[in-house]
């Protein structure tokens, strides 16, 4: 089997992984219409994902730099798919738009600079953009941890309970993501592309579709929360924030 | 995100700490196995391809269970450890009387029993608070029900101590205790009503009473009045007595002075009668010396002798005839002086009389300014007895007041009748 082989399996192993959280959360969208706003967001996440897969599979954005592939939908995916994570964080802790806002535009800064530095042929650059990466990151852990309102405090703690647990989840798991990416081919090349692949893809599982069924099994915790809670910290009536 | 940490018991790490620990442990070890095994393998190989191929390869499946670590940890140890602080936390709210807190879990591992376990000592704590609320509320109640019972009793009371005896006291208090308070008001206000009209009563009896003593005092002055004139009488009759006794005495004097010119004058009858004894003596003597004469001179001297003879005879009989007299003047004189005796002895009774009339007289005098001393008493006693039947006769009529207050008034209108004011006034200056 070559080389390509192993990761278009690798890459089907994550689209079905991706398929079946986006039909388990699509099914919860549709009959728990109370929390449509977490739904929703579960099934982009994971919709986002199978869609860069399938594009990843089709090879559709697939580059080679100074020697090593690089699936521009991935970067796609994490771009896409990561700020949605952060929004439900984000109304699960009941934070304001603008902390919100500002944690996006964090989490956008991260995965552009690592997509920058991926595609960029020359080290030096490459490195400038992993280190800018590298250093949005730190506020934006700050912010999921130390930097929370007490708008946190305020929620039943099941709710609290929940928010941890995703938040622990993403942190660690997104930590790993600079580690597989010095070690893949785009940084220090120790790891082979098909290791690259499957690590990404599966945390990527981790990161999406665990996250979402552990925010699903936790259904109870968000029944606690105001129904209207969600949309409304998304903007939909402006004049109440 | 600040976690409370109050909850930390002694030293040691936390749950999570521990777990991290562990699992850092776990991963050390993989890590360490896994790079010996690498050094291991490597140094067999001598083709750099299949080297890259194997570094990879170890490098992969120590991030993959480093991965896998993180997975169990947030899935299992961090979910523990984050139940378990929730479940803390719960306790601690319901040990701040947070009672609501919800402790409803879908979970039927052993958190759900721990949980399930919470609520049930939540449900079984909040019903004992909740019993000892109603034991509380039960008690407060008791103590209101206390407070308008002794409010009640200390109106009726109020009410009694202003006069209007007739009023009682309700016993219908579900307190034992109370009830019996309220049944000695009763009978103490039954007990002090009925003193009030025996009060009364006896109040009536004395009035009576003091109305007959000043009857009495006036017939006494009257009486000692009388008394006094009747004495007043006396004493001008005994006055009287006094001076027709002087005038008595002064008469029997006389009579005395009668008797004892009466005597003198015997005397000189006596002087004459001896006198006449004397002459007829004389004459005796001369008939008997004429009768030896004629003896002398014969027949001439016998016709004298006759005469002589006849003298004789005469004087004799003179002499016997002042005899006589002078025996019936020593019987008269013996009978005068009886009668002066007795005149004397009259005279002395009269003074005598005099005396007594007199002492009878002091007597009535004496007797006169008693009659006054027990007028003027009587009349002191008379006023003192007028005094006390008017107060007597005041305290009557505030008893009847007292009285009329207790048929007149409904017991259950707690105001101040005004007749009741009326009356403490008057007991007030009747007490002054």
């Amino acid at each position: 089997m070559t080389t390509v082989d192993y990761v278009t399996a690798y890459y089907f192993v994550g689209l079905l992984g991706m398929l079946i959280g986006t039909a388990a959360f699509a099914r919860a969208f549709l009959t728990d219409p109370r929390n449509r706003t977490y739904h929703a967001l579960l099934v982009g996440i994971t919709g986002l994902a199978a869609l860069m897969y399938v594009f990843m599979i089709a090879g559709i954005g697939r580059l080679t730099v100074d020697g090593a592939t690089v699936q521009i939908a991935q970067y796609g995916q994490w771009i896409l798919a990561t700020p949605l994570i952060v929004i439900y964080l984000g109304l699960l802790a009941g934070l304001s738009r603008r902390y919100i806002a500002t944690l996006v535009v964090l989490d956008v800064i991260v995965m552009g600079t690592g997509l920058v530095a991926s595609v960029s042929a020359d080290t030096t650059i490459t490195w400038v953009f992993f280190a800018i990466g590298s250093v949005a990151y730190i506020p934006l852990i700050y912010g999921l941890t130390i930097g929370l309102t007490d708008a946190v405090a305020a929620r039943p703690s099941p709710v609290i309970g929940l928010f941890r647990k995703l938040r622990n989840l993403t942190i660690i798991i997104w930590t790993f993501y600079p580690i597989l990416w010095i070690l893949a081919p785009t940084g220090l090349g120790i790891i082979t592309t098909e290791m690259e692949v499957l690590l990404y893809m599966y945390a990527d599982l981790i990161a999406k579709v665990g996250f979402g069924f552990i925010a699903l099994r936790s259904q109870a915790s968000l029944e606690q929360l105001p129904k209207l809670d969600a949309v409304r910290a998304l903007g939909t009536n402006p004049s109440d924030r | 995100m600040s976690v409370r940490n109050s909850a930390t018991q002694g030293g040691g790490f936390r749950f999570s700490q521990r777990l991290v620990l562990a699992l850092s442990g776990a991963g050390l070890a993989i890590g360490v196995v896994g790079v010996i095994e690498y050094v291991r393998v490597i140094s067999e190989i001598s083709d750099p391809a299949v080297q890259s191929a194997v570094t990879s390869s170890f490098v992969g499946l120590i991030l993959t269970a480093a991965i896998s670590l993180v997975l169990v940890a947030v899935t299992v140890g961090n979910n523990t450890a984050i139940t378990l602080e929730l479940l803390a936390q719960k306790a601690r709210r319901i040990e701040d009387g947070e009672m609501n807190v919800d402790l409803s879990t879908s979970r039927t591992d052993e958190f759900g029993t721990l949980a399930n376990s919470l609520a049930s000592m939540r449900d079984s704590l909040e019903e004992r608070i909740e019993t000892i609320e109603a034991n509380r509320q039960e008690i407060e109640q008791r103590n209101e029900l206390i407070e308008q019972t002794a409010e009640h009793y200390r109106e009726v009371l109020q009410a009694i101590t202003s006069g209007d005896l007739s009023q009682r006291v309700q016993t219908d208090s579900e307190i034992e205790a109370l009830r019996e308070i309220g049944e000695a008001i009763n009978l103490t206000a039954e007990t002090l009503e009925e003193a009030t009209q025996n009060i009364a009563v006896q109040m009536e009896h004395l009035s009576a009473n003091a109305e007959e003593v000043a009857a009495s005092t006036e017939e006494l002055t009257e009486t000692s009045e009388q008394a006094a004139a009747v004495g007043q009488q006396g004493r001008e009759a005994a006055q009287g007595a006094i001076e027709e006794m002087n005038e008595v005495e002064s008469e029997t004097d006389a009579v005395v002075g009668r008797i004892e010119g009466l005597e003198a004058e015997m005397d000189e009858i006596n002087d004459t009668l001896r006198l006449i004894a004397q002459i007829a003596q004389k004459t005796n003597i001369l008939a008997v010396n004429a009768r030896i004469e004629s003896s002398r001179g014969g027949e001439s001297g016998e016709g004298y002798s006759v005469v002589a003879e006849e003298i004789r005879e005469l004087a004799e009989e003179t002499k016997d005839a002042a005899e006589e007299v002078e025996q019936r003047l020593t019987t008269l004189r013996e009978q005068i002086d009886e009668a002066g005796t007795d005149v004397r002895t009259s005279q002395q009774r009269v003074e005598h009389a005099s005396h007594t009339v007199e002492q009878a007289m002091s007597s009535l005098e004496e007797i006169a300014m008693l009659a006054d001393n027990v007028d003027n008493n009587v009349k002191s006693i008379g006023e003192a007895t007028d005094e006390q039947a008017q107060s007597v006769q005041q305290v009557a009529e505030q008893v009847d007041s007292l009285m009329e207050i207790d048929s007149d008034r409904q017991p259950t209108d707690g105001e101040i009748d005004p007749t009741v004011l009326e009356f403490e006034t008057q007991s007030g200056e009747s007490i002054q």
